[in-house]
């Protein structure tokens, strides 16, 4: 073996144990074994302290059923005394649900507070910044005679605002796009020049080749082969023309690349993982039992999808909803292949979509209750009939 | 001598040996246990590696590491190959060929790990269908693809004489199968002046376009990273110290493949110790440039500790990750140290280093992908944890075989030393300088007869 063979083998036998010791001594990646590499900005709790008996009080919360995402929502609280009579002043806070990424966060994101009037209510004007659910809370934290009260509401959001216009950071003139495609053109046209030096060389070989002494011509296996060169660098040089314009041409599209999201036929081709594939590698839980009573679309269905199913209900306007799968009416549901299979929930994928553990739809919001996904289970089951 | 050094680089073409296919084999089956444990990603999603978001907030895990790292590679070889071939430095012409081969293995197994990375990986057509060039993935698309077929070109021209060699030398040692092939690549190839000429402009138009492309492509694949806020990331140094990174493990790797190659092929008389010790110097040069970089980052970072910066350093230099760190650290400043002291100056010590430089980049890698966003950006108590699974250090496992084995194909198909450019060398050594230049008219040198 050679110095600098064995060389080799004692650095990847050192490096192999850098690599290894900090993994075996795990711990030291986790949360609590690395004090000095804590945030600062630990998490507050609170801890009411204990208060003698007080009075009792009553917190309702007088909330629309529907809202339009980003219009004014009115919340409307009304303090009362055990005895019916109204507070005035007290200050009423109000938050809603909060959920970031996937079960990252879970928490209460706060609106606003208002005080009460002398009719102990309480009034503040929100603005819903997401479609779907919402669940309101109003709080009155207590005062040294009264105790705290809370009371909670429900607001379907709908709607697809855009709420967020971004504005253009910088304007340069004469600085744009075109200079990247520019360049891009130049690198491309540069490599064709280079190419097309190869099929110079093909042609000159071609005429390099003699006939024999005393034949008219080339004999066939010799023609044919050229004509073979001949046609492998010509397609080497039309494969470079085609990838270098297409990467320029993939610029001036972007723009509308939002538009081209919504159209129908860039739905139809969006490409998911095989399903059958999927299936059987879910590690899903089993399915809860079908329930005895008729279960239809109209009635118990649609309810939770319109709830629960966030984007796939509430279409944005400017892109696919998730996976392309659209669930805000019958005929979409049933027009999407292995997404409803009509007395086969193992099948479906809006079963699976629920049940695995991976997936649990909905990603972020408020997830689904038992009873309301044995609804759907039982709704696939019996044939998932309309009405 | 020009004989000889065609003999050397033919004859391994010729046979195959029950070593040769006891390392394929071996290869094989690590690339087969990548693509199982791929299997089982596809099937379960990206549940089963480190990232899963339900276990920590690290969304770029071992994928993205190799990513960068084999891009990094990749500057190997044509960059290196192609300023040598601009500055016509004559001691180039037994290696240019080696790193053009590493450039083009480095960038196609770079390629598959982005789409490793998705949990569908037919979404990989979605950069096609809704890309912005807003984004910096556009453009590391654009980059990319760009660098691949020029390198592709840039590894082919040089081969086309050497294609001719092959087909006019290893006839009936052969498959017929192969020899057909030679004869199609060759583009009949009968080093005519006007083929050679043809074939130069080819050449000199390529290796100058390399050029920047290559830096831009690593320069791209840094802003992947450096147009975020994230700690460690928000840098506007991360395009050169990239393509510096870059350039500094793809000198390394050559000096790898080189040493196997040369043992391997017993290449000894053709790559010779000044060979090893020349690229040492070149390694030791981009290690200095590259503690400059670390050093003007840290300190402009550390000085002002500004946001979340004081958490990611702490866990850099004295947290969780600083062995990784000064091992890398170490290595930087090792190739410097073994061309400098006379009797480490030598063919196993380099090779020891470059090793050494390889194992610590990658491990540079991976304090950039997995330091920063272990990071937290909201308001947690502690860093994030990844650890990977075993899918995801399989796959790393048959992405490195993979390349191993592409490399082994190539050496199996083509001469892995340019005979043409190296016979020249001999030629105009031997006491006709410039004959060779003023023949080609070109401001390069010229083809071989």
């Amino acid at each position: 073996m050679g110095f600098e063979v064995r060389r080799a083998w004692l650095s990847l036998a050192l490096a192999f144990a850098l690599l290894l010791a900090p993994i075996l001594s795990e711990p030291a990646w986790g949360h609590a074994a690395h004090a000095p590499e804590e945030s600062p900005t630990p998490t507050a709790s609170e801890s009411p302290p204990a208060r003698p008996p007080l009075e009792p009080t009553r917190l309702e919360l007088a909330a629309p059923d529907r809202a339009e995402l980003g219009k004014e929502l009115v919340l409307r609280a009304r303090l009362t005394r055990s005895d019916g009579k109204p507070v005035e002043g007290a200050l009423i806070r109000f938050t809603a649900r909060a959920f970031w990424g996937i079960n990252y966060l879970e928490g209460e994101v706060t609106l606003g507070e208002a005080r009460t009037d002398p009719s102990g209510i309480a009034v503040l004007a929100a603005e819903p910044r997401s479609a779907g659910a919402l669940s309101l809370k109003a709080a009155f934290p207590g005062s040294p005679s009264l105790a705290p009260s809370a009371a909670e509401a429900s607001v379907a959001v709908t709607g697809d605002a855009q709420l967020v216009t971004p504005s253009v950071g910088l304007r340069v003139p004469l600085v744009g796009i075109w200079m990247l495609q520019a360049v891009l053109a130049l690198v491309w046209g540069l490599y064709s020049f280079a190419v097309s030096r190869i099929l110079t060389v093909a042609r000159t070989g071609a005429a390099l080749a003699r006939p024999e002494a005393g034949k008219p011509g080339l004999a066939f296996p010799e023609r044919r082969e050229i004509l073979g060169r001949l046609a492998a660098a010509l397609g080497l040089q039309a494969g470079v023309a085609a990838m270098g314009s297409g990467l320029i041409t993939l610029m001036p599209r972007s723009p509308r690349t939002h538009l081209n999201l919504a159209s129908p036929s860039q739905l139809r081709g969006y490409r998911r993982t095989p399903l059958p594939r999927v299936r059987r590698g879910l590690p899903i839980s089993p399915l809860p039992p079908v329930l005895e009573r008729k279960v239809t679309f109209k009635a118990d269905v649609e309810p939770i999808l319109r709830a629960k199913a966030g984007p796939h209900v509430f279409l944005p306007k400017n892109s696919p909803p998730p996976g392309g799968v659209r669930l805000d009416s019958y005929e979409e549901i049933m027009a999407k292949p292995g997404l409803v299979v009509p007395g086969k929930p193992e099948e479906s994928m809006l079963v699976l979509a629920l049940l695995d553990p991976a997936m649990r739809m909905p990603p972020s919001g408020p997830t689904l209750e038992d009873d309301e996904i044995r609804i759907i289970v039982s709704w696939v089951a019996q044939g998932a009939p309309r009405a | 001598m020009a004989e000889r050094v065609e003999e050397l680089t033919l004859k391994p073409l010729e046979g195959i040996s029950r070593r040769y296919l006891a390392l394929v084999g071996c290869l094989l089956a690590l690339v087969a246990l990548g693509v199982y444990a791929y299997s089982r990603q596809l099937a379960q999603g990206l549940a089963v590696t480190g990232m899963a978001p339900t276990v920590n907030r690290v969304i770029w895990g071992l994928y993205v590491v190799n990513f960068v790292f084999f891009i990094g590679i990749s500057h190997a070889g044509t960059l290196i190959s192609a300023i040598l071939r601009i500055t016509r430095s004559r001691w180039r012409t037994p290696i240019t060929r080696m790193a053009e081969f590493i450039t083009v293995t480095a960038l196609l197994v770079a390629g598959l790990f982005p789409i490793i990375d998705l949990g569908q990986p037919g979404r990989v057509l979605n950069v096609l269908r809704y890309g912005r060039w807003q984004s910096a993935i556009l453009w590391d698309f654009l980059a990319i693809t760009t660098y691949l077929t020029g390198s592709l070109l840039y590894l082919y021209l040089p081969l086309i004489p050497d294609l001719a060699t092959c087909r006019d030398r290893l006839g009936g040692k052969i498959s017929s199968l192969r020899h057909r092939l030679y004869r199609l690549l060759a583009m009949g190839w009968r080093g005519s002046p006007e083929q050679r000429r043809e074939l130069q402009r080819g050449i000199t138009v390529m290796m100058v376009t390399i050029v920047p492309v290559a830096v831009s492509v690593h320069t791209v694949v840094s802003w992947i990273f450096g147009m975020t806020l994230r700690p460690g990331w928000n840098s506007t140094a991360m395009g050169a110290y990239f393509v510096t990174g870059a350039i500094f493990s793809g000198v390394a790797s050559v000096i790898t493949v080189m040493a196997l190659l040369r043992k391997a092929y017993r290449l000894e008389e053709i790559i010779t110790p000044t060979h090893f010790v020349n690229l040492g110097y070149f390694l030791a040069a981009m290690g200095l440039i590259m503690v400059y970089f670390n050093l003007s980052d840290l300190l402009s970072a550390g000085y002002k500790l500004e946001g979340l910066e004081p958490l990611y350093l702490r866990q850099i230099l004295t947290g969780s990750l600083a062995p990784f760190f000064w091992f890398y650290a170490f290595t930087l400043l090792l190739p410097g140290l073994v061309v400098l002291i006379p009797w480490t100056r030598r063919v196993g010590w380099i090779v020891f280093a470059s090793v050494l430089v390889n194992i610590a980049m990658w491990l540079e890698r991976y304090i950039i992908v997995v330091g920063t966003l272990r990071t937290p950006q909201m308001p947690y108590t502690s860093l994030a944890r990844y650890i990977p699974t075993w899918v995801e250090l399989a796959i790393t496992a048959g992405g490195f075989a993979l390349f191993a084995l592409i490399l082994a194909g190539f050496a199996k198909l083509v001469p892995v030393v340019s005979i043409w450019e190296v016979r020249e060398h001999l030629e105009a050594a031997r006491g006709a300088p410039g004959q060779a230049i003023a023949a080609s008219g070109s401001p390069s040198e010229s083809l071989g007869p």
